[in-house]
């Protein structure tokens, strides 16, 4: 009996699995509404594609990637932002026409590698790749012009010696981003105000982050500001509220202004200077464009957030990886636009954040 | 005469008997091994990740199941090897910052990689063999300093000066098999190496007697203290092992190295036929176990399903697999 019972789980086993294989040509991360807004978008052609841009800058309505397959490798899906460039590229190339094969490394830094090879292994047609550490990615560059295989970079850059192999990279210019937003918080405050910023980061080790820190720490360089050492919250917002009550409880009356690297993370700070009743003492400036943080904008709880959109990300990619796959070349830098989000246009973007 | 036969013939069929039961984690390998080539697209091209990643990771689950024969646990073995994989890369650039040599910077290299292994080994033996603590408790401990020794040293990924040099171990492929390179051979010998000495030696022999029962080894006159110490400083020296072959693979040192390593490493153990209470399981074992969840995940990712997927069917195998371990070994709950 008991034989007869694992050999029935065995069955069941090899059935499951090979049900799995059956779809795996299918796109993994595509919902049945998706899949019928494609539909949709197949029938009713230009008034279909429209509707599916909604929010997204980036027309992609003459993008074909008929008959092509993408390859996506992604340091983290369960990421709020990060997770959305995925699962809008995913919609948007097959919405052009692409087959879509995704890995998600877990926010394993060294598995993006492996996986990027896997996908160089399986002989997509173009390899598409977010948050894949700089230096890591010059490996996968180098293999990936050996294999005639065209990598767009989503977000982050290549290191420097492994531009040459790579195809694009597509997103905000993150230094020149938080650059701007010192400029703006100098519009604001004066450089000789002498303030103390408090800065609330993610993740020390990764790259985007160490490119806003950097962006803004350049544009404060034109000030005598007095600029704490960030503090990391990692990918918590409950962590980020405990930083910034550390530092009311330690200096409240002296600190003047809150950067945030993240709206995620940036919220969790404001909560802590709501409750300290300290709204009117600090200015918070922040960016993602989240819509809880899009509403404290209009609330007169942040001065600013930008808006990065991760469909914009995803729609360029679909538009640099045409280009590259139908006519042999594109641009290196795809660079996708970003919204400033103050009280003065705020009325138009209630709501309108991606998440 | 006859009767005789007919009880060779008895003797014969229980031996197998007791040995498939003993060693029912081959079967369920050769039935993954059959599903994934069968069932799975674009298996077969992918199979030397199987090879490439046993490798790379078995080291450390040996180790581990040295410390879980003893019948203790590592939770830092993971980290142990990250750890020892970014001090390789420091060694490496600060000798070759003075000497300019890429072949003594990486002897170098290595040298203070094992060192570092030992002495996480010895760190973790200290506290549970001679302060007393438990185990379980010590190295989530433990876990969490040497992760915080890797944040520290690690910002980022950072290369040896010369990573080509330190790709060779993990990336020469010998006739030219993306399958065969220099550590899959070094692993193989170690698995050799091991089992050998477990079966051949008297210290081997203690780490089974320990783990059954410390008492008993204790009125037998073993040093179970020391036991269990070794058994900690080699885990150490293996999962450095790992941290090495992984700085190779790569070529470089990144702040995730060993991460991934804490539940991977104990499911390889338990899934091969190592007792989480000890005194039971052999280097062939582990590396029945390794190969099984390499197996399930390359199955996963030649399948590129979605991470919910993934968990979910990993988790789901995982179960299936142990049931019918459970149900083909006539094992009890506990001893899974």
């Amino acid at each position: 009996m008991k034989k007869l019972l694992a050999l029935l789980l065995a069955l069941v086993m090899v059935l499951s699995l090979a049900a799995c294989s059956g779809s795996s040509d299918t796109a993994a991360d595509t919902s049945d509404d998706t899949a019928e807004d494609a539909t949709t978008s197949e029938q009713s052609g230009a008034v279909a594609a429209e509707g599916a841009q909604s929010g997204c800058n980036i027309d992609y309505s003459d993008v074909d990637l008929s008959g092509y397959t993408i390859g996506y490798v992604t340091i983290n899906s369960s990421a709020p932002w990060g997770g959305r460039v995925g699962t809008e590229l995913a919609r948007i190339a097959e919405e052009c026409g692409a087959t879509v094969k995704s890995l998600d490394a877990q926010t394993v830094a060294d598995d993006v590698t492996n996986y990027c090879m896997q996908m160089i292994d399986a002989g997509v047609d173009a390899l598409a790749v977010f948050g894949g550490d700089p230096t890591a990615m010059v490996d996968v560059a180098k293999a990936c012009s050996e294999a005639g295989i065209p990598l767009f970079l989503c977000a982050l850059d290549v290191a420097e010696e492994g531009r040459e192999y790579a195809t694009a990279c597509i997103g905000p210019d993150q230094e020149e981003m938080c650059y701007q937003i010192g400029q703006y918080v100098i519009e604001q405050n004066g450089a000789d105000a002498g303030l103390d910023v408090v800065q609330i980061s993610g993740v020390p080790f990764l790259m985007d982050y160490q490119m806003r820190e950097a962006g803004f720490a350049r544009a404060m360089e034109e000030t005598n500001y007095n600029l704490y050492e960030p503090d990391y919250a990692m990918s918590s917002r409950t962590d980020a509220k405990t930083f910034m009550e550390q530092h009311i409880t330690a200096d409240g009356d002296e600190i003047d202004i809150v950067m945030g690297y993240d709206d995620d993370l940036t919220m969790g700070a404001v909560a802590a200077i709501e409750e300290a009743g300290l709204g009117d003492q600090i200015k918070v400036y922040s960016l993602t464009g989240q819509n809880d943080a899009i509403q404290a904008v209009a609330d007169g709880q942040m001065e600013l957030t930008v808006m990065n959109r991760a469909d914009d990300i995803a729609a360029e990619t679909c538009v640099a990886m045409a280009e590259y796959l139908n006519d042999g070349s594109t641009e290196y830098y795809h660079y996708t636009p970003l919204t400033y989000i103050t009280a003065d246009n705020v009325a138009d973007y209630i709501g309108q954040g991606e998440f | 005469m006859e009767k005789k036969v007919k009880e060779t013939a008895a003797g014969d069929k229980k031996r197998f008997g007791r040995f498939f039961k003993d060693n029912n984690s081959v079967l369920i390998l050769v039935v993954m091994l059959f599903v994934a080539f069968v069932f799975v697209d674009g298996y077969r091209n992918s199979f030397y990740n199987v090879i490439k990643y046993t490798a790379m990771y078995g080291p450390v689950c040996l180790g581990l199941a040295l410390v879980m024969i003893t019948g203790n646990i590592d939770l830092s073995a993971g980290f142990q090897a990250g750890l020892s994989g970014v001090t390789l890369v420091i060694a490496f650039n600060a000798v070759y910052a003075v000497t300019g040599s890429s072949a003594l910077s990486l002897v170098v290299g290595i040298i203070v990689a094992f060192l570092t292994g030992a002495l996480c080994g010895v760190i973790n033996g200290f506290f549970v063999a001679k302060v007393g603590i438990p185990a379980l408790i010590a190295t989530i401990a433990s876990n969490y300093a040497f992760q915080g020794f890797v944040y520290y040293f690690a910002k980022s990924s950072f290369a040896p000066e010369d990573a080509n040099i330190v790709k060779l171990f993990a990336q020469t492929k010998i006739f030219g098999l993306r399958w065969f390179t220099p550590a899959v051979i070094v692993f193989v010998l170690v698995v050799a190496l091991v089992f050998f000495w477990m079966y051949k030696t008297r210290f081997g022999n203690r780490l089974h007697v320990v783990g059954d029962n410390p008492e008993a080894a204790a009125y037998a006159g073993i040093n179970v203290q020391s036991t269990v110490w070794v058994a900690y400083v080699l885990c150490g020296i293996l999962s450095a092992l790992t941290g090495i072959i992984m700085v190779s693979q790569a070529g470089y040192a990144i702040y995730t190295q060993g991460s991934s390593l804490a539940t991977l490493t104990i499911s390889c153990c338990v899934i091969g036929g190592i007792k989480m209470t000890g005194g039971k399981g052999t280097a062939v074992h582990v590396l029945i176990g390794v190969l099984i969840m390499r197996v399930i995940s390359q199955m996963m990712t030649s399948m590129f399903l979605a991470q919910y997927w993934v968990n979910l069917i990993t988790g789901a195998l995982l179960i299936v697999v142990l049931i019918i371990d459970r149900f083909t070994s006539g094992k009890s709950v506990d001893e899974l």
